[in-house]
């Protein structure tokens, strides 16, 4: 593994950035930390993860002003397309040790505590974010997860990787074992979740299928209060009183763009 | 005697927390000298230990007429020497490269004989006290609460134990964790120490920290207190785990009555088990399961074939864990929920 960290543009007002670049394995992953003029030392930074097109910059710039006004870090890692292909899941691929190494190098480089993080993501990202949640719940401060294509269930009759019971192949990586051992913490997390109310389309980059249809919904609004709903009574089941809530943005259609307009990112700095 | 007899002299890796500037003079009442005692001496002809380890994590070559400093202790390793904490006057054995001076009544055919040591005396004080390595141990401990433990053991010594314990270390660490890596039981010596350090742990400690040279032969109630130690240490540091290596095999004399005793497996919350094939994996697993102990994985020797793998798992019912696997955080993570940790920092 080598790691890097150069300064790079800042991406609005106050806020200086910094790209950091680790290896692990064959795969490089960059991560830009972008610093507020006043850090708060207490406050977890924000580690904010992409969808599938891949705009972390944006991201960022929607995250700013709000993570400036509360004195947060903010982390905005960019998985490539050539490195990357498939980094929303985790088996396989290994995006998980990649960001463990970049939280790890950030903390020893002394730019923040990052032991526990803010951990959001959208649509690919949320996929990845409550996926690296549940092999790293110790990790994770408050979960947000806006506009997955679809989920992991905390459901031990729906096979891997659209539940916890054993795949019908088998794995390189035994996930849902591994994920079984930190459910318990994982559902003692704070979750909130986020979805466009006209989510509604069954756009290309959907996962489609008779059996993700059936069990799951037909769109993503669908999926997240399906989520929620499979989450809630999970975490029931072992007498954990959940602390979720579902937000519906108003307007909002699979857009990260409109979903930050309709006050996304805010409602993530403010929970 | 007077201290300028030390100077150029090989303090060995056992002698790590002794404050050199106290040694001051020489006893040489042998016959009176006890586990721990520190034991100037001079090389007289090397054997199988031809490199002492130093405090520093270097090995020294030793040569004939070298000054050496080694605690008087005992020795068990069925690899080498099973040795006893006695000084004779007329000459005594080098047991371990990280310590130990006795007199060896056993050794493994396939190795030399020991490094002979002339004992010049025991080293004192300013004040005629002889030093000894349980003045300079870390303060005594209560039985800590809270923090969870992953205990390694194993069918014997070179089983895996050490391997697998600085790769789940290493794991623990990379999840995030702050880990505490430590040996109960055993003799002291640099290379474990050094590859926990290696492995990232944020505290490394042994029972050489707790003011014993070597477990061997001592008292389990002394053996318990310095685990507490141990840990309380590693508790008080702020770490969340502590990985816990006990030497040797199940059946060695310290390690077994550890494992046979309730209270001592109180403190552990769970076991790795290391050894070399599936026969030892299903003999070692229905031993431990006389005294209540199931472990949450095997791994060691074993793990390295596909086959014997398999066959282990199948015999025991216990899964298999490489040392890849162990080096892996999600991995490693999974056996810290599984050792409690978050409901012990929720505790806490």
């Amino acid at each position: 593994m080598f790691d890097t960290a150069m300064d790079v543009p800042p991406v609005n007002g106050p806020m200086t950035t910094t790209r950091f670049s680790v290896r692990v394995g064959e795969r490089t992953l960059s991560a830009d930390v972008h610093i507020p003029s006043m850090p708060a030392p207490d406050t977890p930074p924000l580690l904010a993860l992409h969808g599938i097109s891949r705009r972390a910059s944006v991201m960022a710039k929607a995250f700013a002003s709000h993570c400036e006004a509360k004195g947060q870090v903010l982390i905005t890692p960019r998985f490539s397309r050539k490195q990357w292909p498939h980094f929303q899941r985790i088996g396989s691929y290994r995006p998980d040790r990649s960001l463990l190494a970049i939280l790890a190098l950030v903390e020893q480089m002394g730019v923040a505590n990052t032991n526990k993080v803010d951990l959001f993501g959208y649509s690919g990202g949320a996929q990845l974010a409550h996926r690296f949640a549940m092999l790293y719940p110790q990790r994770v401060a408050s979960l947000h997860i806006a506009a997955a294509g679809w989920y992991c269930l905390p459901d031990f009759t729906q096979p891997f990787p659209m539940g916890l019971a054993p795949a019908e192949k088998p794995l390189k990586m035994n996930v849902p074992a591994l994920a079984h051992n930190q459910l318990r913490n994982y559902l003692e997390l704070k979750l909130r979740v986020y979805i466009g109310a006209e989510d509604q389309h069954r756009d290309d980059a959907l996962r489609k299928g008779h059996a993700i249809d059936n069990v799951q919904g037909r769109h993503r609004l669908a999926r997240a209060r399906h989520y929620c709903r499979a989450f809630r009574a999970a975490a029931e089941a072992r007498g954990i009183t959940p602390n979720l809530s579902l937000t519906e943005l108003p307007n909002c259609l699979h857009s990260f763009a409109d979903c930050a307009k309709a006050g996304l990112t805010k409602l993530v700095c403010e929970a | 005697m007077e201290n300028h007899h030390f100077k150029g002299a090989k303090w060995c890796f056992a002698t790590r927390r002794i404050d050199q500037s106290l040694a001051h003079g020489l006893h040489q009442d042998f016959a009176q000298a006890q586990p721990g005692d520190l034991i100037l001496g001079r090389v007289t002809s090397i054997g199988n230990h031809q490199r002492i380890q130093l405090p520093a994590g270097r090995p020294s070559t030793l040569y004939p007429g070298d000054l050496v400093v080694l605690p008087c202790g005992a020795r068990y390793a069925p690899d080498q020497f099973e040795g006893l904490a006695e000084i004779d006057e007329k000459g005594s054995d080098m047991l371990a490269g990280g310590g130990c001076l006795g007199r060896m009544v056993h050794r493994n055919e396939r190795i030399k004989p020991p490094t002979r040591i002339q004992p010049l005396g025991r080293i004192t004080s300013k004040d005629g006290v002889v030093l000894n390595t349980s003045d300079f141990a870390l303060p005594e401990r209560t039985r800590p609460a809270q923090i969870p433990v992953i205990c390694v053991v194993g069918t014997a010594m070179n089983s895996g134990k050490t391997t697998a314990t600085a790769a789940l270390a290493h794991g623990l660490t990379k999840a995030g964790w702050h880990v505490a890596v430590l040996k109960g039981t055993g003799t002291g010596a640099f290379g474990d120490y050094n590859s926990f350090v290696d492995a990232g742990a944020s505290f490394v400690a042994d029972f050489t920290d707790a003011g014993m040279v070597t477990t061997y032969l001592e008292p389990i109630p002394r053996i318990v207190a310095g685990i507490d130690t141990l840990l309380g240490e590693s508790e008080s540091l702020g770490c969340d785990i502590a990985v816990m290596e006990l030497a040797d095999g199940i059946f060695q004399r310290e390690t077994a009555a550890l494992l046979a005793d309730a209270s001592v497996r109180d403190r552990f919350s769970k076991y790795l088990f290391a050894c070399a094939d599936p026969v030892a994996a299903a003999g070692g697993v229905a031993e431990l399961g006389r005294n209540g102990i199931r472990p949450i994985a095997l791994t060691g020797m074993l793990s390295c074939s596909p086959m014997a793998v398999e066959e282990a798992q199948t015999a025991t019912g216990v899964q298999v864990l490489t040392r890849r696997q162990l080096l892996d955080p999600a991995y490693a993570n999974t056996l810290a929920a599984r050792a409690g940790i978050e409901r012990a920092r929720h505790a806490a």
